[in-house]
């Protein structure tokens, strides 16, 4: 990242987006947009071929036009081959998603009042390697020159300043936003930052709630009038637009009132706290079944929990906070606004990584050198060196682990398929792992290796994200030893190195991500944005 | 557990092709509740990498959203989940049952020995001996037949009363009998016991699968009227109208309708678990299907190759001696049912699948299986043949119990998938005076099988969808089925009208409301319009690339579908000019050589084009310039 000017912290969420940036002060603060608010709806109209607008705008043509917006663009991110046609022209997931990512970086530009060429931005930590790629790939062509990505729950417990606290604690972020759900259990030992374990649903958010609430209501209204408002797009949009505010006030008000009108019967339906609650106990208990299996992975008890930390506006719902606090006789950390959290911890990151001569560095390395018992770091290494490898600081180390786990396609015995892992999820980073394997025919002269991701033993359930071929070799018997090597780096690079024993013949490859544009793809998609206008 | 929550699970396990959790997840039902606990966690653990795996993902999301569901049917009340499995099993062995005895039947003759041999198969079914009883009677009233010797051992059996079932009249039309089957069903369906209403609404079926056919409605009257003439005494000398066993604690109105009941209410929570349909077949490692000279060459003999078999470029087919059709691509089809039942004193049984391809073009795929008992000789397909046989052996002495169950897939590379379900039993020989009965089942096990989550009769439409062009994407009602030029769907439920959605890149999405028939086979042939008319010309001062041989290849791999275009006989020179987009989509495609062509052949040749897919162009657009030797038709 190149050594000058602010970064921005971006949270690219799948309903919400936020910008954040530190300020000269070291505080962390969130850009507003410029339609002044302070998160975005991650939700693109176009109204022409290259013309789109971004954010509450978009969502209001959801009721009028709705084939040409854009929504949930995130759960198809790394998708191979996933395109949305719109006004005769293909676009991507990741040119999508650079459409958002320009909007956030234009309104910052015109609030900070200078160009801004970096940022840092968040994914979920269960994000495959295609889904980073992709996203790194958003941010490229969204015209962002110096990019990092870091894990969500990271950037939370970043945010939430539960570094100065010092000493090995653990801590579970609960993140239910939008349209997402995911529990991380991380561990900060001395001044290691790690993911332990994390599980989640991609299909679980604020908008079960709301559809819950809807339903509900509309439920009554069929009951007393017969019919139904749910049957016309338009009044079914506006009854869900009223619900969402009404959950929104049910947050803070023991009772809510929503107006519902159609084919001219009117009525309001007045909903309380304890209704609600009641009606959404199932999703909560999925969230509560979450973490019960993401502690099982971690092999803790949530007696071994110091924090619980909220994040996604979801949570702004006092059962969630409520459950959390049955579950773990503890109250959740609070103080800061949980849809904001994520940005500002990815801006905090930024700058603890990329500009250690900022004063936010000195502001936690004194609260550091202060509050932990950990020896601190020598002063030399310390702020005139700055470690340029991503991840690691003087102080605080955020440990980067391996998202998913990696393996290659074998034969067994009986010449079966199956996959062979090699890296597990969580191993911290960097590492180096072998495999012994042999020929399993007679006479070849050449071997595949498919690397894969993802859990799983039979090819079908995980996901081919390259291949080393080690040919031109002499026939060679079968059972003849060979060796693979995966070398996972800082910088979430893989190296596969295929050696053949004997002659010491081998060949080594990077992965090339799946789902990444190529490089012509890339610029002619990168001039497309640059072209096309954003609001 | 309440009929919604057994339903949402019955959905499930039909998505996944399977009969019950304990299937799903391999498990015995007597297993213990930690060893239970530990798949369901293994599982749900292994769905969390599957959310984002397109395949796998509708599957995952279930897991994960009802989780506490399946803990619940598992591990919380597995007594309910259990006796719900029982009841629909029963239901199937009873259809099973039906099925075998008259077979047995069918030889005309009903000794003694014969009906021990056919109440210890009601007994190897798990039917209760009153049941089967009246089945016996049943069947041989069907039949015109009694019994050669005396019957006092037998007990008095109980009666169904269809029409006092459903409460309607005999001479009711259908649609009367169609009204007071829905009001009887819903009057059961608001029973406040779960179990009696389950059973009743099992009744209320069983009288309306008879009744809503005319052939078996007509079969059934005919019965009838033999049993009232008999002054309500059956040929077997008991009484007709017998009630059922009245359920305790009912309201007058559930005890009057008591004697629709075919099956003893108590014995149902009983029955014992039934996973597979045993049968007496003498040692048979052999289906009736024609075993063709096998084109897959000995396995000792094979040449010696390294696993990854190398990918050798498409060649043009060779049309000469083929009709000129138009190509679909490859389609894969098998003779054989969806369920193969085994039953072997040997340890080891070699069986035989046919596979074919129906369509056109190579078929690559693989073999797999998931149990290791099952070992299937070559796994991969070779893909140049249109009939092949693939070869399973069967490791009875290496199953984990006395009778287990394994699933064959075939997955193809063009994305069709089968899945055969291997029931096997070991077991000793049987009397060979029962195979006829037995044959019959087997054919019938396999048919109730596909359909086994929906009761005891098959209801499935099947609808294949022909696409032209092949399809990136086929959805049913909003959910990913398949893609590739034949897409099979089965419909488990056909009554409700299914919107089904085309899509391909480059063509406009096709969207269609398709209401399917039970029972039913449609095929459907869906042609994708052009997004555009592929006319464009690039902007002033755009620059061209020349593309260069991988282009030609890209050309020269869709040989057989432009041959397919035009009416050739023999072979043709034929001369490509096309335009790509920097996205690498044809944008313009002219067939200069043969200059006869129609404009019908050109619009042709133009589709195939727009489904081939080019690498991204550097340039504002490229120029692919291409001769290509077609052949086709007889010369």
């Amino acid at each position: 990242m190149p050594d000058d000017g602010i970064i921005l912290g971006i949270d690219l969420g799948t309903t919400f987006s936020a910008v954040a940036y530190v300020d000269a002060f070291g505080k962390p603060v969130v850009i507003p947009n410029g339609e002044g608010q302070r998160t975005t709806a991650s939700v693109i109209h176009f109204y022409e071929r290259d013309e789109c607008v971004v954010g509450d705008e978009a969502v209001k043509m959801v009721l009028v036009d709705a084939s040409n917006v854009v929504r949930f663009i995130k759960r198809h991110m790394g998708e191979e081959g996933h395109t949305t046609e719109l006004f005769g022209r293909r676009y991507g997931p990741q040119e999508l998603s650079s459409f958002i990512l320009r909007k956030l970086k234009d309104d910052a530009e015109e609030a900070l009042g200078h160009p801004v060429k970096n940022a840092v931005i968040t994914v979920p930590a269960y994000f495959n390697s295609a889904q980073r790629g992709a996203t790194a790939e958003a941010g490229a062509l969204a015209g962002f020159s110096g990019l990092s990505i870091i894990n969500e729950p990271t950037a939370a417990a970043i945010a939430y300043g539960v570094e100065r606290k010092g000493g090995d604690r653990h801590l579970l972020v609960f993140d239910l936003g939008g349209g997402t759900f995911d529990v991380t259990v991380m561990e900060l030992r001395g001044t290691t930052l790690r993911t332990i374990a994390t599980d989640g649903n991609a299909e679980l958010g604020g908008k079960d709630w709301d559809d819950r609430l809807l339903n509900h209501v509309a439920d009554q209204f069929v009951q007393k009038f017969g019919v139904d408002p749910r049957d016309e797009a338009q009044t079914h949009q506006e009854l869900y637009e009223r619900c969402l505010h009404a959950k929104i006030s049910l947050s803070t008000k023991p009772r809510a009132v929503i107006p519902v009108n159609f084919r001219g019967h009117r009525t309001i339906v007045p909903v309380m706290r304890e209704e609600f609650e009641d009606i959404t106990k199932d999703l909560l208990g999925q969230c509560a079944d979450t973490c019960g299996l993401v502690l099982e992975k971690a092999k803790m008890s949530w007696a071994e929990i110091d924090d619980i930390l909220l994040t996604g506006g979801s949570t702004r719902m006092p059962a969630v906070a409520e459950m959390m606090g049955r579950l773990s006789g503890k109250a959740p950390v609070v103080g800061i606004n949980p849809d904001e959290c994520v940005a500002l911890g990815a801006a905090l990151a930024a700058v603890l990584r990329h500009r250690p001569q900022h004063l936010a560095f000195h502001n936690w390395r004194s609260n550091m050198l202060n509050e932990t018992n950990e020896p601190g770091p020598p002063e030399t290494s310390a702020p005139a060196e700055p470690n340029p490898g991503a991840g690691t600081l003087p102080g605080l180390r955020i440990a980067d682990v391996a998202s998913h786990t990696l393996g290659m396609v074998a034969l067994d015995v009986q010449l079966n398929q199956r996959v062979v892992t090699l890296i597990p999820e969580f191993t911290p980073l960097p590492c180096e792992r072998r495999g012994r394997f042999a020929y399993a025919y007679d006479g070849m002269t050449a071997v595949r290796v498919e690397v894969t991701e993802g859990v799983g033993t039979h090819p079908d359930e995980v996901t081919v994200i390259g291949e080393v071929i080690l040919d031109n070799l002499p026939p060679r018997p079968r059972g003849t030893p060979i060796e693979v090597v995966y070398r996972y780096t800082m910088n979430q690079l893989l190296e596969v190195d295929v050696t053949d024993i004997e002659t010491r013949l081998s060949r080594r490859a990077r992965i090339v991500l799946k789902g990444a544009l190529s490089s012509e793809g890339f610029d002619a998609a990168r001039t497309r944005v640059a072209a096309a206008t954003v609001h | 557990m309440d009929r919604r929550e057994l339903e949402e699970l019955d959905r499930f396990l039909a998505t996944v092709g399977q009969t019950s959790l304990y299937a799903y997840y391999g498990v015995p039902e007597e297993s213990d509740t930690s060893d239970v606990e530990a798949v369901i966690k293994k599982r749900r653990s292994w769905a969390q990498g599957q959310q984002s795996n397109p395949k796998f993902k509708v599957e995952a999301l279930f897991l994960i959203k009802q989780n506490a569901l399946i803990r619940k049917a598992l591990t919380e009340e597995p007594e309910d989940y259990r006796a719900h499995t029982a009841s629909s099993h029963a239901h199937r062995n009873v259809e099973s049952f039906r099925v075998y005895i008259r077979g047995i039947l069918s030889e005309g003759e009903f000794s003694p020995t014969v009906e021990k041999a056919v109440r210890n198969q009601g007994r190897e079914l798990g039917l209760a001996e009153a049941l089967v009883s009246q089945q016996i009677g049943e069947a041989l009233a069907a039949a015109g037949l009694s019994r050669t010797t005396d019957d006092e051992t037998t007990p008095p059996p109980s009666m169904i009363d269809f029409y006092e079932a459903l409460q309607a009249e005999p001479t009711s039309t259908l649609e009367q009998l169609e009204q007071a089957y829905r009001v009887r069903y819903r009057w059961a369906r608001n029973l406040n016991d779960l179990a009696l209403s389950a059973e009743m609404l099992n009744g209320l079926d069983q009288a309306w699968t008879v009744l809503r056919d005319p052939a078996r409605r007509a079969r059934y009257d005919a019965q009838r009227e033999r049993w009232s003439q008999s002054g309500g005494r059956r040929p077997d000398g008991s009484p007709g109208y017998t009630p059922g066993p009245t359920p305790q604690g009912q309201t007058a109105e559930s005890v009057a309708s008591g004697p629709f009941l075919d099956m003893p209410p108590p014995s149902l929570a009983h029955l014992p678990p039934m996973p597979v349909l045993p049968m007496p077949v003498p040692p048979m490692p052999v289906l009736p299907m024609p075993v063709l000279p096998a084109p897959v060459p000995p396995q000792s003999a094979a040449p010696p190759r390294p696993p990854p078999p190398p990918r050798s470029e498409p060649k043009p087919l060779d049309l000469s001696d083929l009709e000129p059709v138009r190509l679909r691509g490859p389609k894969l089809a098998m003779d054989v049912a969806d369920t193969v039942v085994l039953r072997t004193g040997e340890p080891k049984v070699r069986h035989r699948l046919i596979v074919r391809n129906q369509g056109d073009g190579r078929m690559p795929g693989r073999v797999v299986a998931d149990h290791d008992w099952l070992e299937i000789v070559k796994p991969q397909l070779d893909p140049n043949l249109l009939t092949q046989v693939v070869e399973v052996l069967v490791h009875a002495d290496r199953m984990p119990r006395r009778t287990a169950s394994a699933a064959l897939t075939l997955i193809t590379e063009h994305g069709e998938r089968r899945t055969i379900t291997f029931k096997v039993s070991r077991r000793s020989a049987v009397p060979k005076a029962l195979a006829a009965g037995a044959l019959l089942l087997l054919g019938f096990a396999a048919l109730v099988a596909s359909g086994v989550i929906h009761g005891p009769h098959t209801n499935d439409a099947v609808l294949t969808l022909l696409l032209d062009p092949p399809a990136d994407q086929v959805f049913v009602n909003g959910l990913v089925v398949g893609n590739g030029g034949t897409v099979e769907y089965r419909a488990t439920n056909p009554d409700a009208p299914i919107r089904i959605r085309v899509e391909a890149d480059g063509f406009g999405a096709h969207d269609e409301l398709v209401q399917l028939e039970g029972g039913r086979s449609i095929e459907r042939r869906i042609q994708l319009e052009l997004t555009d008319a592929m006319d464009w010309t690039p902007p002033a001062g755009a620059t061209a690339v020349a593309l260069d041989r991988t282009a030609a290849k890209v050309v020269q791999t869709h040989a057989t579908a432009l041959a397919a275009c035009l009416p050739i006989r023999g072979a043709v020179d034929a001369h490509f000019k096309a335009m790509v987009d920097p996205t690498g989509i044809a944008r313009n495609v002219e067939l200069l050589e043969p200059a006869d062509a129609s404009p019908d052949d050109r619009r042709c040749i133009r589709r195939v084009f727009r489904t081939m897919r080019f690498g991204a162009v550097a340039g504002d657009y490229g120029e692919v310039d291409t001769l290509l030797r077609l052949t086709g038709g007889s010369p």
